[in-house]
């Protein structure tokens, strides 16, 4: 295999593990909101950690990806991709290292607790319209 | 320039920048397949078909050129 196909299916591949595993992740923490079983609230955070651990793979394999196969164009769709990918990977950050420092963060009842919650909705935002946009080159 | 004539203009170069590698991954395709089979017919047809695929690239490339430098000219 060519190293540039290498490269188009390191990124197709790592996307699609940032993709499934923030939102089940969210899934998970909603359904520990949902039924109050501590085990679905450690699981989201498991989650997130992996969909967190993919996406430098999942953007660095995308800018060689635009770079090579999209001779670095800077259009609309490329320009957004950057941008959320960006933002996408620093809240992941914010989230993750904030509950590994407090891991009662999720499951103590205060405004931080629903802050976090609004933050990992907010992530899956992001990372549902990169996958809109990863989609439009299917 | 309108920004509306302006925006319409950087969505074609845009559909063509993504439909251009996609022209070259067909073209990479079908000559895969030319260089498995090894009959004759078979190979005329996948060379055939790389063929109007390596056309379709050219033709689109010569098309964002034309977008492009439109874009550029009215900006």
């Amino acid at each position: 295999m060519k190293n540039d196909k290498l490269v188009v299916h390191t990124h197709h591949i790592s996307s699609h593990f940032t993709n499934a595993l923030w939102p089940v992740g969210f899934l998970l923490l909603f359904s520990y909101f949902l039924t109050g079983k501590e085990s679905y609230e450690s699981a989201s955070f498991y989650m997130f950690i992996f969909a967190t651990l993919a996406t430098p793979f999942t953007f660095g394999s995308g800018i060689i990806d635009w770079k090579t196969k999209y001779k670095g164009r800077s259009t609309r769709i490329f320009n957004h991709k950057r941008i959320f990918g960006v933002l996408f990977l620093l809240l992941s950050l914010v989230i993750v290292v904030w509950r590994f420092i407090d891991p009662s963060l999720a499951t103590t009842e205060n405004a931080l607790n629903s802050l976090y919650f609004a933050l990992v909705f907010i992530n899956c935002g992001f990372v549902s319209y990169l996958g809109y946009l990863g989609g439009k080159f299917i | 320039m309108s920004s509306l004539e302006q925006r319409d203009l950087e969505n074609k170069i845009e559909a063509l920048v993504i439909a251009i590698p996609k022209e070259k991954e067909a073209h990479d395709f079908y000559m895969n397949l030319h260089d498995e089979y090894t009959d004759v017919s078979s190979k005329e047809m996948f060379l055939f078909l790389a063929d109007q695929e390596l056309k379709h690239q050219k033709r689109l490339e010569n098309l964002l050129a034309d977008l492009e430098k439109k874009l550029k000219e009215l900006k």
